[in-house]
């Protein structure tokens, strides 16, 4: 847990997108750090409500329910989150996606996202297809242009409207949601004069501001487990994904519709809660760095063969923070 | 150095109520407009960022300004609503022919210089609930919208909304039989501060806390609820008792954090008011108890939990039956016969929308396609002047009366 005595801190939380939001504000005075807890609690319970698929009336489930029929309006914000989605998808190759189709029909059983909280059936467990795309892993393309148009999803950002082509299809945006609305937190949180903090969106996605008030960062480690990689976070965000532990298979390879298996743990560090979000999903699919990772990403991988021996070995580090994380049994940075 | 390990946020943690849902009739595309029309929005803090984002779920309805006299409200605003324009007076907003109507979201007390000037601009005008914080202002509002040729609305969303409406219908048939009691509650555990960093800002933001101002939390949060017996009963209060108190936000503020009124009628039926910064158990939720049957009420649900011995209506047939602990409820949903047959009995359990849009929709259709708007500028004055009124009662620990001459404007 955080250790909180001797500092001024204040901890919130709230439940939202099937999971608990949590945040530790430190370093100020505690009324102006619970006021800006909570407004930003608010943000994320908002985000919920316009992002969620499982709940009628947001804005995505309002695009699913017209998939295949009609455009719905979104808000800028929601319209940017769709369209670096769709960035995300192109830049990894068709490894992150938010566009699924399944074999039952959208809100009528569909399995669960990252988003709920609930992870979707495994392919080995059922014996069927838990999700697949909407036609296959769909060629990467440019979102470029006044209307940006996929074989899948159309964004017209005239008109702010957004379009699923294939009726059945539907947008999860389980794999990029806490990331978004921790940029929101963080924001949010900055423009009121927040200087030390920790977020957290169900402890897969973390964000740090400044550090703590006893030392120059927030030290977070991947898993309990004693010698698995500890982060040092200061004015970060990092993304753990993992197909093991309490949520197994819970990412899809959006070519085959079922579980990833290239990477037994793939983590992002970097600037934005949402990009380390959706690159430690397309990590775990991808099981390596792609060539059009941002330059800013720091990407940690461990392959499914991969060692299980204490330290560094095994792991692949690349990027501009590589030295924000050490092995608590080699000592190495 | 504070060692945290990622598993260690975890903590779980589930509940679920359930009981008899009263479902409306509701559909996708439900919220559009015959005429298109552009509107601006006033203010900027919670509420009026949110009035931002259920306006782009309304066909026809574009937003063309933003306006907060706060310049970080102003750019937190603009983030979802970059093509309208962002001004700093409402005046540029009065002033700009090409827009038809205006949200006003602004603190409470703010609310009857915009209005005035709103309407005599010419627009039709959306006005956030409470009304006002005293009762001249609320009158002084309610004469402005009579003499306007515009649509005034207050945002009170009870009249609004389909579950309310539904609710209503049976409240009306007589399933409750005759009325005992009534509750209304409110629980939210925040402290109601907005972050400000300095002296100047921190008041102006942080109005809700100013006792010069502040109709507390009766006047704020009451007024809405307030509303409801009075969409129901068609009567009002004649007096209300209060007290209220600090139960945690414990910073040296003077506006009670936790409160507790009795709403006296005539009829001898009191209404029950709690409402509390302190805690979160409950929520927000009316209930009429009657002697066949109450209905609870929570925006986006409701419920009717039936005595054993309440003659059956025949819609049982129907149900879909949920569990409150001891007491089985009966689902109402309207359409039910037609969702029974495809089998989507389920799928009307609670609103597709907040019940603010609703509101804001009621709003824009009454604007561009003429007729009376859902809520009346009079039944906002009568919900307010209550809530003012037992904010007063909190305040001095005691009972006031709520003369018929207050609740006229």
């Amino acid at each position: 847990m955080i250790d909180t005595t001797g500092s001024h801190a204040v901890r919130l939380a709230t439940h939202a997108m099937g999971t608990r939001f949590e945040l530790l504000l430190a370093g100020g005075d505690e009324e102006l750090l619970r006021a800006a807890g909570e407004e930003v609690i608010e943000l994320i319970e908002d985000a919920h409500r316009r992002l969620t698929r499982f709940e009628r009336g947001s804005v995505v489930s309002e695009i699913n329910a017209a998939a295949g029929v009609g455009a719905v309006r979104a808000d800028n914000e929601v319209f940017d989150l769709l369209s670096r989605c769709e960035r995300y998808r192109v830049d990894s190759g068709g490894a992150f996606d938010v566009v699924f189709s399944s074999p039952v029909a959208n809100g009528g059983g569909a399995e669960r996202s990252e988003a709920e909280g609930v992870p979707p059936r495994s392919s080995a467990a059922t014996g069927e297809d838990p999700l697949r795309p909407a036609s296959g892993r769909p060629p990467p393309q440019s979102v470029t242009g006044e209307e940006n148009v996929n074989q899948r999803l159309v964004l017209d950002r005239p008109r702010r409207q957004v379009m699923l082509l294939q009726g059945g299809s539907f947008v999860d945006l389980g794999g990029v949601a806490k990331g978004f609305a921790l940029d929101l937190a963080v924001g949010a949180l900055r423009a009121a004069g927040v200087g030390s903090a920790l977020l957290h969106g169900g402890s897969s996605t973390i964000v740090a501001i400044g550090g703590p008030p006893d030392a120059d960062a927030w030290s977070v480690a991947f898993a309990d487990d004693g010698r698995s990689p500890v982060a040092r976070l200061r004015d970060l965000a990092l993304s753990v994904s993992s197909q093991r532990g309490d949520r197994p298979d819970h990412v899809i390879d959006p070519a085959t519709g079922r579980p990833a298996r290239a990477a037994a743990w793939a983590a992002c560090l970097g600037p934005s809660a949402e990009a380390t979000d959706a690159w430690s999903t397309a990590l775990v699919v991808l099981g390596r760095r792609s060539d059009a990772c941002p330059t800013g990403l720091t990407t940690v991988l461990r392959p499914p063969s991969g060692t299980t021996l204490p330290g560094r070995a095994g792991w692949d580090v690349r990027g501009p923070d590589a030295n924000a994380l050490h092995w608590p049994h080699d000592g190495e940075t | 150095m504070t060692e945290i390990d990622r598993r260690d946020f975890l903590v779980q943690s589930a509940g679920a109520l359930a009981a008899v849902a009263i479902m409306p009739r509701l559909g996708f595309g439900a919220m559009s407009l015959a005429e298109p029309i552009n509107v601006g929005v006033i203010g900027l803090g919670r509420q009026g960022r949110a009035i931002i984002a259920e306006l782009s779920g309304i066909e026809g309805t574009s937003l063309g300004a933003v306006c907060d006299s706060d310049e970080r409200r102003l750019a937190a605003g603009s983030r979802r609503a970059r093509d309208a324009k962002a001004v700093g007076d409402a005046r540029a907003i009065f002033d700009d022919a090409s827009i038809g109507a205006v949200c006003i979201a602004t603190p409470t007390h703010l609310h009857r210089e915009l209005v005035e000037q709103a309407l005599q601009a010419g627009k039709h005008v959306y006005c956030e609930a409470p009304m006002a914080h005293t009762i001249e202002d609320c009158r002084a509002i309610v004469r402005a919208a009579r003499g306007a040729a515009t649509v005034f609305q207050p945002g009170l969303f009870a009249r609004s909304d389909p579950v309310y409406q539904l609710a209503r219908t049976f409240f009306r048939s007589d399933a409750v039989r005759d009325l005992v009691s009534m509750n209304a509650s409110r629980a939210k555990k925040t402290s109601w501060r907005t972050p400000a960093d300095d002296p100047a800002r921190d008041r102006a933001l942080n109005w809700r806390l100013d006792p010069e101002v502040s109709i507390g939390l009766a006047g704020e949060w009451g007024t809405h609820q307030f509303d409801v017996f009075h969409y129901y009963l068609d009567r009002f209060p004649v007096e209300v008792s209060g007290r209220g108190g600090i139960r945690l936000h414990d910073d040296g503020r003077e506006i009670a954090d936790t409160i507790d009124c009795v709403l006296g009628y005539e009829d001898g039926a009191d209404l029950v008011y709690q409402a509390t910064l302190a805690s979160s158990y409950g929520g927000m939720f009316e209930l009429l108890r009657g002697t066949n049957a109450a209905i609870k009420l929570a925006w986006s649900h409701g419920w009717m939990f039936k005595e054993a011995d309440a003659p059956t209506q025949g819609w049982e047939v129907y149900a879909n039956r949920q569990q409150f602990h001891n007491d089985e409820g009966i689902t109402l949903i309207a359409g039910a016969t037609k969702l029974a047959e495809q089998g989507k009995l389920k799928e009307g359990v609670g609103l597709p929308y907040t019940p603010l849009r609703y509101g804001l929709a009621d709003f824009l259709k009454a604007a561009t396609e003429g007729g009376s708007p859902a809520t009346s500028a009079e039944e906002g004055l009568r919900a307010t002047v209550v809530g003012i009124m037992a904010d007063k009662a909190v305040r001095g620990r005691t009972t006031v009366a709520i003369e018929p001459d207050m609740l006229r404007a």
